[in-house]
């Protein structure tokens, strides 16, 4: 039997539903891909999009982000937050225009949801610090992309909503619930998104394998799919933006041991992450 | 986590449950309703610990929402001390006694805690609340797994409800009669 999303078609027609990431999106997460990058680099593509520009203004304008005097230019805003702070609102404002209102089969808000993306941008940037591995330069674009697949598969989980919390009862995590129920799980179908947005090919990674990190094959960089996975997990714990898997889920035992995580990194990440995704509660309000 | 209630029984709860505005906490945070208010509700709760507290006599209610235990230095407290169980319940504590609450009055709901494979940070927060409440010998009147969802401190009528994506799904009861 062919199940949900198995078939090719079905799944295109379903990624084609989800309103695409905008050109300068897509050249922001990868200049976030690059150690350094200049004002010269980041403020043409933000200006390129007015609507963009805009909303950037208004979140850099909001009390969250504690600016004294009003800023009315991408350049000031850079020189106040730092350039990869500015590119990183930047692309989350792009993907926040993406959201539904809900996620419906996932049971969450896209508020919800919005806080899941950026507690986990947080916490894998957290983390890569204080594990102190080489810290990936697109570790917090994967964080915040990780979960996009759920926005094509959302509405084929509600049409098997009472199968899915039938699984989700017997214990199944929710990613296994999607695969047993779709033929596919929100990993693969958001690394097909992340292929169909043209993002580039380190995020596409971590995207599809970020609930399999056991199972990387060689050439894809596994400590960003760790993070991913750990800080994943982590953001579940924390209780930000749960969903109907609640808190019945897989943290690989390998991932934590490779990252070397402590209880003391969790206390620590926990803390450092919190008024970040506060901060970041102000691009939906704007 | 309790079995589920007769639909009629939770239907009534959620008809007085939404005849006031709720008061939404976010992690990590305190708040105290005033005499006879609204629910409070928040999120799923996770590692974290929610504790609840409900003066039966001035029908006041306040819920503490923390991250930790206790905070790593001087400055992270100073700045964030409700993020802390070890300061948020202190100053939860001090906010209803402000309002006239008495400490014999009091009464407790525990919920949270959950954990992750080797993880201990939610047991650590859960350790935290019942140190303090017994400290102050305030009776936990009930306490519960970590729910996958919203929570609801009923403040006017003293109640405990979860709910997941079905729906509610459970009473955790009331904390006053």
């Amino acid at each position: 039997m062919t199940l949900a999303l198995q078939d090719p078609t079905a799944l295109a027609a379903s990624i084609d539903r989800v309103r695409p990431l905008s050109t300068a999106a897509v050249s922001l997460s990868g200049l976030l891909t690059k150690k350094d990058f200049t004002i010269d680099a980041v403020e043409p593509v933000i200006r390129s999009d007015p609507g963009l520009t805009a909303a950037i203004l208004r979140t850099v304008n909001s009390a969250a982000f504690g600016v004294r005097r009003s800023v009315s230019t991408v350049r000031h805003a850079a020189m106040l937050l730092g350039n990869k702070r500015l590119a990183e609102i930047a692309l989350g404002t792009a993907f926040s225009e993406t959201l539904p209102i809900e996620l419906v089969g996932y049971g969450v808000t896209a508020a919800g949801f919005w806080d899941h993306c950026n507690a986990v941008a947080a916490i894998a940037e957290s983390l890569a610090r204080e594990t102190q591995g080489p810290e990936p330069e697109e570790i917090y674009t994967a964080g915040l992309l990780h979960d996009i697949g759920k926005l094509v598969i959302a509405t084929h989980l509600n049409e098997h909503l009472q199968e899915v919390l039938a699984g989700l009862r017997a214990g199944l995590p929710l990613v296994d619930a999607e695969r047993a129920i779709l033929g596919l799980d929100h990993s693969d179908v958001g690394a097909a998104l992340a292929e169909r947005w043209a993002l580039p090919p380190r995020i596409t990674d971590a995207i599809r394998w970020h609930h399999r990190p056991e199972t990387v094959p060689d050439g894809v960089d596994r400590r960003v799919v760790d993070l991913v996975h750990v800080a994943d997990g982590l953001a579940h714990l924390f209780g930000y933006g749960a969903d109907i898997g609640g808190l019945a889920r897989v943290v690989s035992e390998g991932a934590t041991l490779r990252i070397g995580l402590s209880e003391r990194h969790v206390e620590r990440v926990a803390i450092e992450s919190l008024e970040p995704v506060q901060r970041m509660r102000a691009v939906l309000v704007a | 986590m309790t079995g589920s209630l007769p639909v009629t029984r939770i239907a009534s709860l959620a008809a007085t449950a939404s005849k006031r505005a709720p008061l939404y906490l976010h992690l990590a945070g305190v708040v105290v309703t005033d005499a006879g208010g609204g629910p409070i509700t928040f999120g799923a709760v996770g590692s974290g610990v929610a504790v609840g507290l409900f003066d039966v006599e001035r029908r006041i209610a306040g819920c503490a929402l923390y991250l930790l235990p206790r905070p790593p230095d001087a400055t992270v407290a100073r700045k964030n001390p409700d993020w802390f169980g070890s300061l948020a319940l202190p100053r939860l504590l001090h906010r209803l006694y402000q309002r006239g609450c008495r400490p014999e009055a009091l009464r407790a709901v525990v919920l949270g805690g959950a954990d992750l494979g080797p993880l201990t940070v939610g047991a650590r927060n859960l350790a935290c609340a019942t140190a303090f409440l017994d400290e102050h010998r305030i009776p936990t009147t009930r306490s519960a797994e970590p729910p996958t969802r919203s929570t609801i401190l009923c403040a006017t009528r003293g109640e405990l409800r979860t709910s997941d994506a079905s729906g509610f799904d459970g009473l955790d009861g009331e904390v006053a009669p």
